[in-house]
């Protein structure tokens, strides 16, 4: 069954973009990702030599339902430290989501 | 597949009138005649997109995280009515439990009516297919 983690929340400073950095334990697989409507996301793992999003748009896709916004994937995990760079305007409250699976 | 129509489960309506841009808490049991909860949806009629869940709760537990934008739970007219769930979360066992909601719309400006559409159902394995297709 899926968990979802907030890996990031809060006012983007410095000119619009902050960078994030989180540590998974206990799950194994990480099955998709999402974030708030309107900016943009880079995610990357294996401790940053994996890039799996390079300023990828999350729109806010209302007329899309909800449990198809995510952007899925499947990726394994061991101990990893996943970094990213989530983007948008000065001040936009923004959060970071992982959607993981023990 | 499996269809929706032919799944055991229940929509909860919880409801409450959002009266200015301060938290207002949602609290209602939820039916005891069904062991999970799978999916939380929002009717977007009213509520302002920035809106924020700063608490969802079921036996003291977290069904989301804190500070969850309602957006992520809304969507428009044109979703079919059984798409409209958020299911990303770990299902909760539920026995006639108190689910509390902490509800923030920090764009209010009229009083409206919120309503919170909560999906509970008995067979778990059925009900993910269907949410999931």
């Amino acid at each position: 069954m899926y968990s979802l983690h907030k890996i990031y929340g809060g006012d983007l400073k410095n000119q619009g973009s902050e960078s994030f950095r989180f540590t998974v334990k206990d799950f194994k697989r990480v099955r998709g990702a999402f974030c708030s409507g309107g900016v943009n996301l880079s995610l990357n793992f294996d401790n940053g030599r994996n890039v799996m999003l390079h300023s990828f748009e999350f729109g806010k896709a209302m007329d899309c339902p909800p449990n198809k916004r995510p952007l899925i994937f499947d990726k394994n995990l061991d101990m990893e430290l996943i970094s990213g760079v989530v983007s948008g305007f000065m001040g936009q409250q923004t959060s970071v989501y992982l959607i993981l699976e023990k | 597949m499996t269809e929706l129509s032919k799944t055991s489960f229940i929509i909860q309506c919880i409801d409450k009138v959002i009266v200015n841009d301060k938290v207002h808490e949602l609290k209602e049991e939820l039916d005891k005649d069904y062991k999970y909860l799978v999916g939380i949806a929002i009717s977007n009629a009213n509520a302002g997109e920035n809106s924020v869940l700063e608490q969802v709760k079921v036996k003291g537990a977290d069904v989301l995280p804190e500070q969850f934008e309602a957006a992520n739970l809304m969507c428009s007219d044109s979703v079919a009515p059984n798409k409209r769930f958020f299911s990303w979360f770990k299902p909760i066992q539920v026995s006639g439990d108190e689910m509390i909601i902490r509800f923030r719309d920090p764009d209010w400006a009229a009083n409206y009516n919120l309503q919170v559409q909560v999906l509970l159902t008995n067979n778990l394995e059925e009900i993910v297919n269907v949410l999931f297709a």
